[in-house]
C-alpha cells in the first residue's frame, strides 16, 4: 500500500510543472486516479465531500449494464448456432458471443481512449471517465458482425465530432455512443440495416430480419411471441434484446440515483401513447405496448436518453424531453419505413433540443419569481 | 502584394469571413462541379470587380447594389451559357448553383468592399484573389468528399479494387451535406489553432 | 471528541490546552496514522463552526467573535487501490452508489457522539465538469434552479443572476449542493464570487 502510494508520488513529482516530461502529466495523472483513490482534500468551503464521483458514477452505469451485455452475448450465438442449425449448449453460445464482443469492445476503448488522451495532452487537461460508458455502451449497439475498422471510424468521429471539438466531456451536446452509431448508419448503411447484419454469420436461406423490420414491412404473422420478445431471444445487437436484462439495469441505476427516472418514465408514456393513437387510426398493425418490446426503445430509453449531460438538466424539462423522444421514436418508427430504427434519431433529435427545453424552463421559473415578487409588493 | 494574397489563407472568404457557405456546402460532393464552380465565382467576381470599379464614379450611391446586381446577373448569364455550351452535365450537375452566384455574399461583399473605392486593376486582382480563395476551399473540400465518399477523383476510381475486396466501404455519409459542414467547420477549427490569437 | 461538551469562556480564548487534552477517536484517523503518519503531520482539522461552512482553525487556535461552536474531524488524503471499484461498505454517500447504505446506522451511531468518524476531509474524487445535472435538485429547498445560478455566477451574467434569485441565497445555502455534487465543484465559493461581483457592480 505504502509501496504504491510513494512510487506515484514519486513519478508525479517527476512529472511536475518544469520538467521535461511534464507533458506527459495528464497521462499519469489519469493512471494515478485510475488505481489510487485521489489525495486531494478539501480546502476551501465544506470539510466533507461525498463519496461519490463521477468514477463511480460511470462504474455503476457499466454495472447496470452488465446484465443486458451478458444476455446478448449468449444471444448472439444462440442465434448463430440457430441459423445455422446446430445444437449448441449454453456455454457454446456464451462463448461464442463473447469472442464476437471482444475485439469489438477492445478497438472502441483503443481508438476512443487514443482521442482523448491526444485531446487531455494537447489542452492539458484531465482525462474524463465520460468514454468509460460511452466506450461500453458502442458496441452494445452495433451489429456483432460489423467490421472493425468502421468500429473505429465510427468511435473516432463520435468522440472527436460529438465531443472534444466542444471541449470534452461535459460540454457535449450529443451522446457520443448514439452519434457513433447514427454515423455508421448513414456512412455505411450496407452494414447496419437490412435483413442480414443481425445474425453473426448466418446461413443464407434463413432470414435473420429483426422483429421490428418485420413488423415494418407489415408481416406481423411471423413475430416471434411477446415473451419471447420479453425475453430477448430474438436476433438483434448485443445490447438491445433483452428486455428483462434492460429491466434489471434501469433498477440498478434508478435506485442509485444515477439516471433520471423521470426520462424513463416519460419517454415510455410517449411511446405508449403515441403507439396506441397509431394503432387506432390503423396506421400500425401492432398494439402500442408492443412498440416498447420491439428494437432498441427500452434500451435506449434506459441508458441513452438518461445520459444526464446531453439530457436536459431542469427537472421539469426531463418530462418534456423524455415525452418527446418517445412520442418521435415511434413516429418516425411508423411513418418512415427506411429508418425502422426511430429510437436513435429521437434520441439525438432530442439531444440538440434540451438546451431549449431547459431554456423554456428557466424562463418560466423567472417569470414565476417575477409575479412572486409583484404580489408580495401588493 | 501581400495584400492581394490575403483571401488565400489570411483573410480567406469562406474560412475566416464564413461567406458563401451555401454554395461550398452544396456543390462539393465531386471534384469537377467544384472546379467549374470556382472558376465560375472567380471570373465573375474578378469581372464584376473590374466592371464596378471602372463606373463607380458614376453610380448614383442610392441605386448602388441594384447596378452591381445587374451587372453580377449579366456576367452570371454570360457564365452560364459558356457553362452550359462547354460543359453540359456538370452545368446540369450545378443546377440553380451558377444562378445563385448573383447573391453569392463573397461577389457583393468585394463589390461594396473593394470595388466601390478602389480603382481598376486593383479591383481586378482582388476580385480574383477572392475567388480562388473560395475555389481553394472548395478543391480542398471536394478531393476529401469525392476519395473517401465514392472512391474516385474526378470521376476516376483512385482506391484500387483490391482495397474493396478487403472490405473497404465508401463512406456515404460523405456524399451527404452534413459531411460537408463538418470539413468545413474542421477547416475553420485548423485555420484558427494556427493564428496565435484567436479574438 | 473524548470528550464533547460545552465550556463557556471569553472571545478571543486559546483552545489549544482544551483540545490538545482531548483526543479525537476515530478509527479513521487512527488508522491513517499508523498507514500514512507521514503524508500530513497533521491529522485532525479542527473546524471553527460546522462541518459545512466552517473555518479551519490555523495553529493560532483561538476562539472568535461569531464562533460557538469547534468541530474535530479526520484529515483524509488516504489512498486506496482502486477504491472507486470497491463495494465500499464504509464510505458515506448521498446517492446509492456505495454499498454503505446497507448499514445506515453506522452514520447515526449516538453512542460516545461518534457519528462523525465516518467523515473525513477527503475530496474523494477529481475535479469534472458540471456532469450529474440533477443532484443538486435533490438537496436545494428553496424554487430556484440551482444549476443554472451557478452557470450564470460563473459566467458572471448579472442579469440573469437577478433574475434567477441570487438576492434571495447565500453562499451557506449551496453547501449541501457543494457536499453531493460528483464534480467535487466549489459550489459556496463560485455563489460567493457572483455575490462579490454583484457587490462590486451595484
Amino acid at each position: 500500500m505504502d509501496f504504491f502510494t510513494n512510487l506515484s508520488d514519486k513519478i508525479g513529482k517527476k512529472l511536475e510543472k518544469g520538467r521535461p516530461f511534464h507533458f506527459l502529466y495528464s497521462t499519469y495523472d489519469a493512471i494515478d486516479s485510475f488505481l489510487l483513490t485521489p489525495k486531494e482534500i478539501t480546502t476551501n468551503g465544506s470539510h466533507i465531500r461525498d463519496a461519490v464521483d463521477m468514477k463511480r458514477i460511470m462504474i455503476t452505469v457499466m454495472i447496470a449494464l452488465f446484465p443486458a451485455l451478458l444476455f446478448g452475448m449468449w444471444n448472439v450465438g444462440h442465434q448463430h448456432f440457430l441459423s445455422i442449425g446446430e445444437d449448441a449448449t449454453i456455454w457454446q453460445s456464451f462463448g461464442y458471443g463473447f469472442l464476437k464482443w471482444l475485439p469489438l469492445v477492445i478497438v472502441t476503448y483503443g481508438s476512443g481512449l487514443l482521442v482523448e488522451a491526444i485531446f487531455a495532452q494537447v489542452r492539458g487537461h484531465q482525462i474524463a471517465e465520460g468514454f468509460f460508458v460511452t466506450g461500453f455502451l458502442i458496441p452494445m449497439i452495433m451489429p456483432p458482425d460489423v467490421p472493425l475498422w468502421i468500429v473505429s471510424v465510427a468511435t473516432i468521429f463520435a468522440v472527436l465530432f460529438g465531443k472534444e471539438v466542444f471541449g470534452g466531456t461535459g460540454y457535449n451536446f450529443l451522446n457520443p455512443a448514439l452519434l457513433a452509431r447514427a454515423f455508421v448508419f448513414f456512412a455505411y448503411p450496407s452494414v447496419i440495416s437490412g435483413d442480414a447484419v443481425w445474425i453473426s454469420q448466418s446461413a443464407d436461406v434463413i432470414s435473420g430480419a429483426t422483429p421490428l423490420s418485420l413488423v415494418m414491412n407489415g408481416s406481423t404473422s411471423v413475430l416471434p411471441s411477446n415473451w419471447s420478445l420479453f425475453i430477448g431471444t430474438i436476433p438483434g445487437s448485443f445490447g438491445e434484446t433483452s428486455k428483462i436484462a434492460i429491466l434489471l439495469g434501469a433498477i440498478l441505476l434508478i435506485y442509485t440515483q444515477v439516471a433520471s427516472w423521470k426520462i424513463m418514465i416519460s419517454v415510455i408514456i410517449g411511446g405508449l401513447l403515441t403507439g396506441t393513437i397509431f394503432h387506432a387510426t390503423g396506421a400500425c398493425p401492432i398494439l402500442g405496448w408492443q412498440h416498447l418490446l420491439l428494437g432498441g426503445f427500452l434500451f435506449g430509453a434506459v441508458f441513452m436518453a438518461t445520459d444526464p449531460v446531453t439530457a436536459t438538466h431542469t427537472q421539469s424539462g426531463k418530462y418534456i424531453y423524455g415525452f418527446l423522444i418517445g412520442a418521435i421514436a415511434i413516429v418516425i418508427r411508423v411513418l418512415n419505413k427506411g429508418y425502422p430504427e426511430g429510437m436513435m434519431l429521437a434520441i439525438l433529435l432530442m439531444n440538440i433540443f434540451a438546451p431549449l427545453i431547459d431554456y423554456c424552463v428557466i424562463q418560466l421559473n423567472i417569470r414565476h419569481r417575477k409575479k412572486r415578487i409583484l404580489r408580495k409588493k401588493n | 502584394m501581400k495584400k492581394y494574397l490575403g483571401p488565400l489563407s489570411k483573410d480567406n472568404p469562406i474560412l475566416v469571413q464564413i461567406l458563401g457557405v451555401c454554395s461550398a456546402l452544396a456543390v462539393t460532393a465531386q471534384l469537377k462541379p467544384a472546379v467549374v464552380m470556382a472558376l465560375s465565382v472567380t471570373i465573375v467576381c474578378a469581372c464584376a470587380n473590374f466592371i464596378i470599379s471602372l463606373i463607380r464614379n458614376t453610380i448614383p450611391p442610392r441605386v448602388r447594389i441594384i447596378v452591381q446586381l445587374l451587372i453580377v446577373s449579366a456576367l452570371v448569364i454570360v457564365v452560364d451559357q459558356v457553362l452550359q455550351a462547354v460543359v453540359y452535365d456538370v452545368s446540369k450537375m450545378l443546377s440553380v448553383f451558377v444562378g445563385l452566384i448573383i447573391t453569392n455574399c463573397i461577389i457583393m461583399g468585394r463589390l461594396e468592399a473593394f470595388a466601390m473605392s478602389h480603382k481598376p486593376l486593383p479591383s481586378l486582382i482582388d476580385g480574383l484573389m477572392n475567388g480562388l480563395g473560395y475555389g481553394l476551399v472548395l478543391v480542398i473540400v471536394a478531393i476529401f468528399r469525392e476519395l473517401l465518399g465514392s472512391g474516385t477523383l474526378w470521376n476516376h476510381p483512385v482506391i484500387p479494387q483490391s482495397f474493396y475486396e478487403a472490405g473497404y466501404l465508401n463512406n456515404g455519409l460523405m456524399i451527404l451535406p452534413p459531411m460537408a459542414l463538418i470539413l468545413v467547420g474542421s477547416l475553420i477549427w485548423i485555420k484558427n489553432s494556427k493564428k496565435s490569437s484567436v479574438k | 471528541m473524548e470528550q464533547p461538551g460545552y465550556i463557556s469562556t471569553i472571545y478571543g480564548a486559546d483552545l489549544s490546552e482544551i483540545l490538545k487534552n482531548n483526543n479525537v477517536v476515530s478509527h479513521f484517523s487512527r488508522r491513517h496514522r499508523r498507514h500514512d503518519a507521514t503524508l500530513r503531520a497533521e491529522n485532525i482539522r479542527y473546524i471553527a463552526g460546522n462541518v459545512l461552512t466552517g473555518k479551519q482553525m490555523t495553529q493560532f487556535n483561538a476562539t472568535h467573535f461569531y464562533d460557538s461552536q469547534v468541530t474535530a474531524i479526520a484529515e483524509g488524503g488516504e489512498r486506496k487501490i482502486i477504491g472507486w471499484l470497491l463495494p465500499g461498505l464504509r464510505k458515506w454517500s448521498f446517492s446509492h452508489t456505495y454499498l454503505s447504505w446497507l448499514y445506515p446506522s453506522q452514520f447515526t451511531n449516538k453512542e460516545n457522539n461518534s457519528n462523525f468518524l465516518i467523515y473525513n476531509t477527503s475530496l474523494n474524487g477529481g475535479r469534472r465538469t458540471f456532469m450529474m445535472t440533477d443532484v443538486y435538485d435533490k438537496v436545494f429547498p428553496f424554487s430556484i434552479i440551482p444549476l443554472s445560478l451557478l452557470k450564470a455566477c460563473l459566467t458572471q451574467d448579472i442579469e440573469q443572476m437577478e433574475e434567477l434569485g441570487i438576492y434571495e441565497v447565500d453562499d451557506e445555502d449551496f453547501a449541501l449542493c457543494e457536499v453531493v455534487c460528483p464534480s467535487k465543484m466549489e459550489c459556496q465559493q463560485i455563489i460567493r464570487d457572483g455575490l462579490f461581483l454583484l457587490y462590486h457592480n451595484a
